[in-house]
């Protein structure tokens, strides 16, 4: 701190003499498809440049653009629903399947062209096993607080390499909020079978749960909901990197986020799902 | 495969080994010593003109020069001491020991361009001596005269960030750097997070810089050697320097213990900022830092023939802070420091035969502790992170004619690394003490080379180097070729080559930009790979009237599986101690490729009135990682295409020196933000409804956009030092007072950027801080 300290004393701190780079705003798009889920859902947003004011000519979202999925045999355009919710449709309309490679397009009337391609693992997320241990570590008047330790595990798939992304929520109901059920997530897992091809995966984790009296309140009987995801690489590594990725120290080495979208940033990319409700 | 390279290595060392004495030939041979000091000269040339044969002290200051039977004129000389002309009658098994005086006492000698070692002579290039004094005469930040920040001024070396002693060479990383103190790995070089180095010249008697065509007796270092040998102490007399500065004070003394046959040398520096403000601190909350240094020497002549030295270094800084406020207290330190010991012991065989055998311990530690009390209740914690190594070194000097020097040599290193340890202990909870987990790996190094002067225009030295390695049942056997060589042109000119395999089996693992004592040195293994370069380079050496050499060198260096941290792994440990040990290093590195080119430029003077260097380095450098930057190339942080560094240095009388530096460089490449954007994560909770802070199963989650990695350029960096030094020569003592000005036109150079945001985008501003405007201080120097 003494250091720290001195060097704020010392230092000196002025408005940067250096040409920075005109920026135009990017097209960012960003949809993850599953045969588990209801609905392709995609959000087109636009990139806000930091130095130079856009919004007028380049809106923070693309609601005027023609996006069309295919899976190489039939292709389908995905309509907008809302303004601010985006693109949506329904597998019913254009099934989602295992082991399928889609692309997605994108073309926006101000000449701006985006592509994407994924394919669908064809493997079902393999059956696993959950189990939570909670005990209370400390309880005073400003809530109670709880140790968490859980260990998830479940057997790879041979043959192909696999990634996996886990996310486990707490659920509670806030009476402050006057919100009957919220799923925190209190912990998010990223685990790829390299070097163990086939064999079985273990995750042991530690966290603390804290609850304000008279404002969340656990549900008694369900408490915490497991969504696993057997995933392809571009979803993977796009989820990895928003997790580990720190904007904040200066002195540290920036780091650029995972992009597969020719033409702009964000994901395109699909998963297979498997959850479990405590 | 590793048997035919052994036998092959074990060929070539009979083969040289077989290059014989020259019949009717006579050795003289002996140490030259400096007369005031009686300390050993390395580098001294002894020749015989008639003859055109001529010889250089080793390091150790040991000469044999092979000469027909009969009277010959033989003269010694080495820049800045007296030149000795004698006639000598070689009959046999001569072994003389020659004193030289410095010229600067003798009022008739006059330092001419004949007495001084000439570098279009040398085989070796990319080799450059930092003369002592210059350290003692560059202004430098608060005063502190550093060896490392006057290696930075140097063609090829760049500076990390500003302030920094942290040095990158011809490319290579901090990491990349063999820094020695005595034969001594010293593993962290630096002072309050890179501010200051360990070295401040006092107790040093020479500093050496290799940045290319490195002989075969160095290795485990990719980029550079840094060889500084520490002062014997004043055989003839006691002697004394003190020093005290804005930030610190010093001291160096050193003497006979018994006349001819031993001395010593202790050298000490601390600083007292925590002394100064301690008085302003309230009662209940305490805290400060310091550094301190401490190098101490011992030698001891057995016999005509053998000598040993004892030498040490031993330094720490220390943050520390207390605090107590109703029942509550809490108390904390971050510490890290070196400590390196060595023993050795020369040898003289005879006339042709030299050795040096050393035994060296060195040990790099960080600790960070803290202890927190409430009421009766505790909680300690203490995070060590270290590396030791123990090593054995033996090196054999053999002339067998004055057309070979050969250097035989062996090192076996142990290395001890302890990445990371925890010790956690409580009142409230069981005393938990984590497995301090060691790694132990094994490097060894044999070596044979050859200064071979093949006619009177071409002298090469040629060597190899294998080196092994071992950890965890894996092991590894590499051989390493070194040729360096010069062609004569003219008397003063010559044009040199070089090309040089290297192989490095540690890894630093730094999740800054900067150099800090939190990042970790840890082993190769069989999942990371142990780093190699390769380097050519191509130079010309130019001797100019006035004593002023000109070198000019081109090179290329390509440099394999370096080691990077991953993007988002930390290994910063400060914040969180604790999480250290969930992080698995191995998992958390990435390795790649790296290469760097360019061109340098040194116009040196060494000696005289005015004496200084320009320094000018053009060059790029790429590295590319599987992991990073979606396996695209990149510069990283240090590439610099220019830089710059005008050293001059003018003394008006023997009372008033004047002294100043100029740098300029271009600046870092960094990776800027450039604009926001959301990138939703996919919520599935959110999916299934269960909540509403994820809309539509995406949760807004804004991420800057960089552009390019690393495609932004700092402002470029420049700054003048000044200094000027006034001395004054009293009875018993010699006074100096120092008045220098860093940063002497106070150039707002910047050390970060960030962004201050306004209510609109076109209100943001890209806002830098610096560290060091104008800074003017003042020290006293006494000798005595």
């Amino acid at each position: 701190m003494l250091f720290i300290s001195t060097v704020i004393f010392t230092s000196c701190r002025k408005e940067a003499n250096v040409k920075i780079p005109e920026t135009e705003p990017k097209p960012v798009l960003v949809c993850f498809i599953s045969p588990e889920d209801s609905v392709i859902r995609v959000k087109l947003t636009n990139s806000i440049p930091l130095y130079t004011d856009n919004s007028k000519k380049y809106p923070y979202e693309i609601s005027n653009a023609e996006i069309t999925i295919s899976n190489g045999n039939n292709s389908k355009r995905i309509p907008l629903i809302h303004d601010t919710i985006g693109y949506q449709l329904s597998i019913g309309e254009f099934p989602i399947q295992a082991g399928v490679t889609y692309t997605l397009e994108v073309k926006i009337p101000d000449g701006r062209y985006l592509t994407a391609k994924t394919t669908v693992p064809k493997d079902n997320f393999p059956s696993f096993n959950f189990k939570i241990e909670k005990t209370l570590f400390d309880s005073s008047e400003f809530g109670v607080e709880y140790d968490l330790l859980y260990e998830l595990s479940w057997n790879d798939i041979p043959g192909t390499p696999n990634f996996y992304r886990g996310v486990i929520y707490n659920l509670y109901s806030d009476s402050i909020l006057g919100v009957d059920t919220i799923a925190t997530p209190f912990n998010e897992l990223f685990e790829s079978d390299e070097g163990k091809d086939g064999g079985n995966i273990e995750i042991k984790g530690q966290t603390k749960l804290f609850y304000i009296p008279g404002g969340s309140v656990p549900i008694n009987s369900s408490n915490y909901i497991t969504y696993l995801m057997l995933c392809n690489k571009e979803y993977f590594d796009y989820h990895k990197d928003l997790y580990t990725n720190n904007d904040i120290n200066p002195f540290a080495e920036s780091k650029i986020n995972y992009s597969n979208i020719e033409g702009g940033i964000g994901c395109f990319s699909a998963y297979r799902l498997a959850k479990k409700r405590f | 495969m590793k048997h035919k390279l052994i036998i092959s290595f074990l060929f070539a060392i009979s083969c040289i080994l077989k290059v014989q004495a020259q019949n009717n030939y006579i050795t003289l041979s002996g140490i030259i010593k400096e007369k005031e000091s009686g300390e050993t000269l390395p580098g001294v040339s002894i020749s015989c003109d008639s003859l055109k044969a001529g010889v250089q002290t080793n390091a150790y200051g040991f000469y044999s020069l092979s000469l027909p039977k009969g009277k010959h004129r033989i003269k010694i000389s080495a820049l800045g001491f007296s030149k000795i002309d004698t006639l000598i009658n070689f009959t046999d098994g001569l072994r003389i020991d020659f004193v030289v005086e410095q010229g600067i006492k003798l009022k008739e000698v006059v330092v001419s361009a004949e007495e001084k070692k000439k570098i279009s002579e040398e085989s070796q290039m990319s080799v450059i001596n930092i003369p002592i004094q210059q350290i003692k005469d560059i202004p430098a930040l608060m005063g502190e005269k550093d060896v490392l920040k006057v290696i930075q001024l140097m063609p090829g070396v760049q500076k990390g960030s500003e302030g920094s002693s942290g040095i990158y060479v011809r490319g290579g990383g901090p990491d990349q750097n063999l820094i020695i103190l005595d034969d001594a790995t010293v593993y962290n070089a630096y002072h309050l997070f890179g501010f200051f180095s360990l070295f401040n010249g006092d107790a040093l008697k020479s500093v050496e810089l290799v940045k290319g065509g490195f002989p075969a007796s160095y290795g485990g270092r990719l980029s550079s050697v840094i060889n500084m040998q520490m002062k014997e102490g004043n055989q003839e007399k006691f002697h004394g320097e003190a020093g005290i500065g804005l930030i610190s004070s010093r001291l160096v003394l050193e003497g006979p213990l018994l006349k001819k046959k031993s001395s010593f040398l202790v050298s000490a520096r601390r600083t007292y900022i925590d002394a100064f403000i301690y008085p302003f601190l309230p009662p209940d909350q305490k805290g400060g830092y310091y550094f301190y240094d401490l190098n101490a020497k011992l030698n001891y002549t057995l016999t005509d023939k053998d000598r040993v030295y004892l030498s040490g270094y031993f330094g720490k800084d220390k943050f520390y802070f207390n605090s107590k406020s109703d029942g509550y207290a809490m108390k904390g330190n971050l510490n890290w420091g070196n400590a390196t010991g060595t023993l050795r012991w020369n040898h003289i065989y005879n006339g042709k035969w030299f050795s040096n055998t050393s035994a060296i311990f060195t040990n790099y530690q960080l600790g960070i502790g803290s202890r927190e009390e409430f009421d009766s209740s505790y909680f300690d914690l203490q995070f060590i992170s270290a590396i030791r190594d123990y090593t054995i070194k033996h090196d054999f000097d053999y002339f067998p004619n004055n057309k070979h020097h050969i250097r035989i040599g062996a090192t076996t290193i142990y290395h001890r690394f302890r990445p990371s340890a925890v010790v956690v202990e409580g009142s409230d909870a069981a005393s938990n003490k984590s497995k301090v987990k060691s790694i132990f790996s094994n490097e060894s190094g044999i070596y044979i080379e050859d200064d071979w002067k093949i006619n009177g225009r071409i002298k090469a030295n040629v060597g190899l180097r294998f080196s092994h390695y071992f950890i965890n049942n894996k092991s590894f056997l590499k051989p390493e070729p070194r040729v360096s060589a010069r062609y004569t042109i003219t008397e003063n000119s010559s044009i040199k080559a070089s090309y040089a395999l290297m192989n490095q089996y540690l890894h630093l693992l730094s999740s800054t930009g900067v150099s800090l004592p939190t990042d970790l040195w840890v082993p190769a293994t069989a999942n990371l790979k142990p780093m190699q370069s390769q380097q050519w380079a191509l130079g010309w050496a130019q001797e100019l009237p006035k004593n002023i050499n000109l070198t000019i060198e081109g090179y290329y260096k390509k440099m394999n599986d370096i080691s990077f941290y991953k993007e988002g792994a930390s290994f910063l440990l400060i914040d969180d101690p604790e999480g250290s040990e969930a992080i698995n290093w191995e998992k958390n590195i990435t390795q790649g490729k790296g290469w760097s080119y360019g061109g340098e430029i040194l116009l040196q003077k060494e000696k005289g009135k005015w004496n200084g260097w320009i320094g000018y380095t053009l060059s790029w450098t790429y590295v590319q990682f599987d992991s990073i930057n979606f396996g695209k190339k990149f510069f990283p942080r240090y590439d610099r295409r220019h830089d710059i560094s005008i050293v001059n240095i003018y003394k008006f009388n023997d009372h008033i020196k004047l002294s100043c530096t100029w740098v300029y460089g271009t600046g870092n490449a960094i990776t800027l933000p450039l604009a926001q954007y959301n990138a939703a994560p996919h919520n599935p909770a959110g999916v299934d409804g269960y909540s509403e802070q994820s809309f539509f199963g995406f949760n807004s989650n804004f991420r800057n956009d960089y552009g390019e990695k690393n495609g932004f350029r700092m402002a470029p960096y420049h700054r003048l030092d000044v200094g000027i030094q006034f001395t004054k020569v009293k009875k018993r003592y010699t006074r100096t007072f120092e008045l220098s000005f860093y940063n002497a036109y106070n150039r707002w150079n910047p050390f970060f950027y960030y962004i201050e945001r306004g209510e609109t985008t076109t209100q943001n501003k890209l806002m830098q801080i610096t560290l060091f405007p104008i800074l003017p201080s003042v020290s006293w120097s006494w000798k005595f």
